[in-house]
């Protein structure tokens, strides 16, 4: 359909400028753009990555 | 639009009305079809097999509660199987789908290239059927928001906007997260009450520690975290030089975990009244579960509101209702829910702070009941008491996170009776830890000395714990910031390319409408987002904004409304099927909007193969004599009957033929039928060509239904008044006429009355009435008819082509 894109073309374009967009912390938009990308963007799946992310931080401290 | 998959060929075998086969052949260049068949000859046939062999389902016959055996056509031999096949435009395309009576259905085309072309087709929609037409238009306005994201597509959209959202609040809502933010507040508490300010600052908390650093050395100085660090090391390793020092020192410290202690018993009563609100709401569970259809009883309200249902029927079982109590029953309800979730929630968050604080006791009393120090300063019941303390601690902890997961009630635990007691043990062993440091003799010197070290090192323990607790919930809070920016930007780019849509359907939707109600000033019909969730159609009538459209739109409005949303969202969604089925959609229009239908489909769809059912004679002529006959055919359904099932034949192109072949059949009925729709067919172009306008303007169905009398009253008048056709010859076939719109009209609506059927010799009297009739008005020169394209503007009379005939 001319000018309007279908509803995975705007996902596809959103999660892949996520890494560009501001304010947002670069680990959480990059688990988020590889989550979607393997097709596991689910709640559990958005959390568990977060926990890791988590833990990676603070053994870095 | 080319590319799009067409139908070459449909074929039925005892699938629905069809017993021995039957088939529609849109030939090598896939035209668009018009099947004419009276009520119960079976046209929907054709489009229920279509259905099946997409979906796998007859949607509306399964609403009506019929499942696959329906399929079947029931006198068809009761092992066979049904089958319907379709071949395409597409050859590779082209494959068998076996209904089978032992259950289950079977496609001849097995190739990936079929599985991949059903799956995607799926997806479109293709068929409008009379009674789904307005399905959408009477939808709410949060389903009808859902109905257009399916049909664009926008499923994955709405499942990621969900996922993000979930998780932003599951994220929220972390139990770690708020044990460390109930952790934070107590160092905080301490730390405050340490320094004596009021508010609490880092600044503080390190100016207070150089004064203590200064007290106990006075080269000590502390302005930073490592300056505090390197001092209490300075410090420590001095205290260890003496073995005086590390007694003293661990019994500052055993001291300095008793005072909280009395304050167990506040938290165990705390966490015993949360259990006993808990068990207070699990007397309502059912409410809190009726949560679940929180949403249901809100469209219902909205439904209600928007006069979406009749007055005095539920909008959920259609069961007769006093709409006024419902609505304030529901109301009530809702209300009901909201209560008692916020006091659930409630409860669940004080479950969440109490057990937070849970693990700093059971540390304190950890070291307590240390075997050293239970030797050395606690009784055997005191050792109990602690004991028993710590294990209710564990239970309620244990119960607080239970309740948290389910509303139903729980058995509370026994509550230790013997807490009063527990002031007196702590006085005892604080008395002990005295008697012990004066054992140690120090001097007011060393005692200052030894308590400003003391109070240094728990300042900078909790104060350590301070940084680490604070640096996590950082962390956290850095996790949801990002996901609540990542999901607003994503609610809002789904808004925009919602709105986007809605704005190009929109605009379809307006001209669609326009094109068929030109003169009903009806205008900027529009798909529009509403406040919550959903969309609604507005539109202007006369200027004034209408929304929803129910409001000023009759049922035939409407129904066009159905019609105009069904094609503007196929041509812009439907991404794999070129055709489109309408299946007796028009019997609801006016006769004035149908032939622009016509045109609609010709002129703006040219490239969509249309598959046309009506059982409308009327409109069946109007389309013949409209449509272009080199892409469209024409055909009708013969009466169905037990032994042949369906039968079709192709469809004269002029009625008069129609007319004879009906005869031909010996069906009488028919061609009085055709006769008096004829005899309309010829009064209303007479009246046309003549620019005759004296007709008064009928609203709706009931100018459809203008009688031909009222047309031959127009047409003598205007004949009268212009002194034209007044010879006795002319009146007599006028009269003519009249008695066989008369008798063609009784016999055709009042076919049950034995008295009123006519005879062959009677039909073929009216065809030649007809026909004399029809030769007044033609011009024995040109053979052309007076018309007013050929006549000087303004002119009473109207006079054929070469000029001759003149009426």
């Amino acid at each position: 359909m001319e000018g309007v894109k279908s509803g995975k073309e705007l996902c596809d374009n959103f999660f892949k400028s996520l890494l560009e967009k501001e304010g947002i912390d670069l680990q959480v938009a990059g688990l988020l753009e590889r989550l979607y990308s393997n097709g596991n963007f689910t709640k559990e799946k958005i959390l568990q990555g977060l926990r890791f992310l988590r833990q990676d931080s603070e053994n870095e401290q | 639009m080319n590319s799009k998959v067409k139908l070459k060929k449909l074929i039925l075998k005892g699938f629905r009305g069809d017993r021995k086969g039957i088939w529609l052949n849109f030939e090598d260049d896939n035209k668009s079809i018009v099947l004419f068949g009276n009520n119960g000859d079976g046209k929907s046939s054709f489009s229920d097999a279509i259905e099946w062999f997409f979906t796998d389902k007859i949607d509306y016959l399964q609403r009506e509660g019929c499942g696959r055996d329906d399929y079947f056509n029931i006198y068809m031999p009761p092992e066979d199987d049904a089958t319907v096949r379709i071949n395409f435009n597409d050859n590779l395309l082209d494959s068998q789908k076996t209904l089978k009576r032992k259950g289950g259905s079977l496609f001849s085309n097995t190739t990936s290239d079929f599985k991949d072309y059903i799956r995607e087709s799926s997806k479109d929609s293709f068929i409008l059927r009379h009674h789904t037409m307005r399905e959408f238009i009477d939808k709410t306005k949060k389903e009808k928001l859902e109905r257009v994201e399916e049909i664009i597509g926008f499923n994955i959209v709405k499942e990621s906007r969900e996922a993000l959202l979930k998780a932003l609040n599951s994220l929220k809502d972390d139990g770690q997260l708020i044990s460390l933010r109930g952790q934070l507040t107590e160092k905080v508490r301490d730390l405050i009450s340490t320094v004596g300010k009021k508010d609490f600052r880092e600044n503080d908390v390190l100016d207070y520690a150089d004064q203590l650093a200064k007290q106990s050395d006075s080269t000590l100085s502390i302005v930073n975290d490592c300056d505090f660090k390197s001092t209490i090391e300075t410090l420590d390793r001095k205290i260890k030089t003496s073995d005086r020092g590390k007694k003293l020192l661990r019994l500052d410290e055993l001291n300095e975990s008793l005072p909280n202690l009395p304050e167990i018993r506040n938290i165990l009563r705390e966490m015993n009244n949360v259990l006993t609100h808990h068990n207070e709401l699990a007397k309502q569970q059912e409410t809190i579960k009726a949560s679940a259809i929180e949403k249901l009883y809100k469209a219902a309200i909205e439904a209600i509101e928007n006069k979406l249902v009749k007055s005095g029927e539920c909008p959920i079982c259609k069961k007769p209702v006093d709409t006024e109590l419902l609505l304030k029953s529901l109301t009530d309800e809702i209300e009901e829910i909201k209560k008692i979730l916020k006091e659930r929630n409630q409860v669940i968050q004080n479950a969440k702070f109490l057990n937070s604080k849970v693990p700093s006791y059971q540390t304190n009393i950890g070291v307590l009941l240390e075997n050293k120090v239970k030797i050395e300063f606690l009784t055997t019941e005191t050792s109990k008491r602690l004991t028993d303390i710590s294990t209710s601690l564990s239970q309620y902890e244990q119960i607080l996170t239970r309740i948290q997961q389910s509303p139903g009630a729980i058995s509370l635990p026994s509550f230790p009776e013997d807490l009063q007691n527990l002031e007196e043990d702590i006085k005892e062993i604080q008395q002990k830890i005295t008697q012990k440091k004066k054992q140690l003799s120090e001097t007011d010197e060393e005692k200052k000395f030894y308590q400003n070290v003391h109070k240094l090192k728990k300042m900078y323990d909790d104060y350590i714990r301070y940084k680490e607790i604070n640096k996590d919930i950082c962390i956290y809070d850095k996790q949801i910031d990002s996901l609540d920016k990542i999901y607003r930007d994503f609610e809002s780019m789904e808004r925009g390319s919602v709105q986007k849509v809605l704005e190009t359907i929109s605009s379809d939707v307006n001209d669609f409408f326009r094109f068929l109600h030109p003169d009903d000033n009806f205008d900027e019909v529009e798909l529009i987002p509403t406040g919550e969730r959903g969309i609604e159609f507005k539109l202007r009538y006369h200027g004034e904004e209408i929304s929803p459209p129910m409001k000023i739109l009759s049922e035939a409005h409407l129904n066009s409304l159905g019609i105009c949303l069904f094609l503007a969202s196929a041509k812009h969604f439907n991404k794999t099927t070129g055709f489109l089925i309408l299946d007796d959609v028009v019997t609801s229009f006016d006769t004035g909007h149908r032939r622009p239908l016509s045109r609609l489909m010709s002129e703006k769809f040219s490239y969509t193969q249309f598959l046309l059912f009506t059982h409308d004679e009327l409109w069946f002529e109007i389309l013949k004599k409209d449509l272009p006959s080199g892409k469209w055919l024409f055909k009708e359904l013969m009466k169905w009957t037990k032994d042949k099932g369906l039968d079709i034949k192709d469809s004269p192109i002029t009625l008069k033929e129609r007319i004879k072949n009906s005869l031909d059949e010996n069906d009488i009925q028919g061609a009085t039928n055709k006769c008096r729709i004829l005899i309309e067919e010829i009064l209303k172009v007479k009246c046309e060509n003549l620019g005759i306008r004296g007709l008064e303007f009928k609203i709706g169905s009931k100018n459809d239904q203008r009688e031909a009398s009222e047309l031959i009253s127009a047409l003598t008048s205007y004949l009268k008044d212009n002194e034209t056709l007044r010879d006795k010859q002319s009146k007599k076939l006028f009269d003519h006429l009249r008695a066989s719109q008369l008798i063609t009209n009784m016999g055709s609506h009042h076919k049950t009355l034995e008295t009123t059927s006519l005879s062959r010799g009677d039909i073929e009297t009216v065809l030649r009435d007809i026909d004399e009739f029809e030769s007044l008005f033609v011009c024995t020169n040109c053979n052309t008819e007076p018309n007013i394209k050929y006549s000087p503007r303004n002119s009473q009379m109207k006079q054929c082509e070469c000029g001759e005939l003149w009426i």
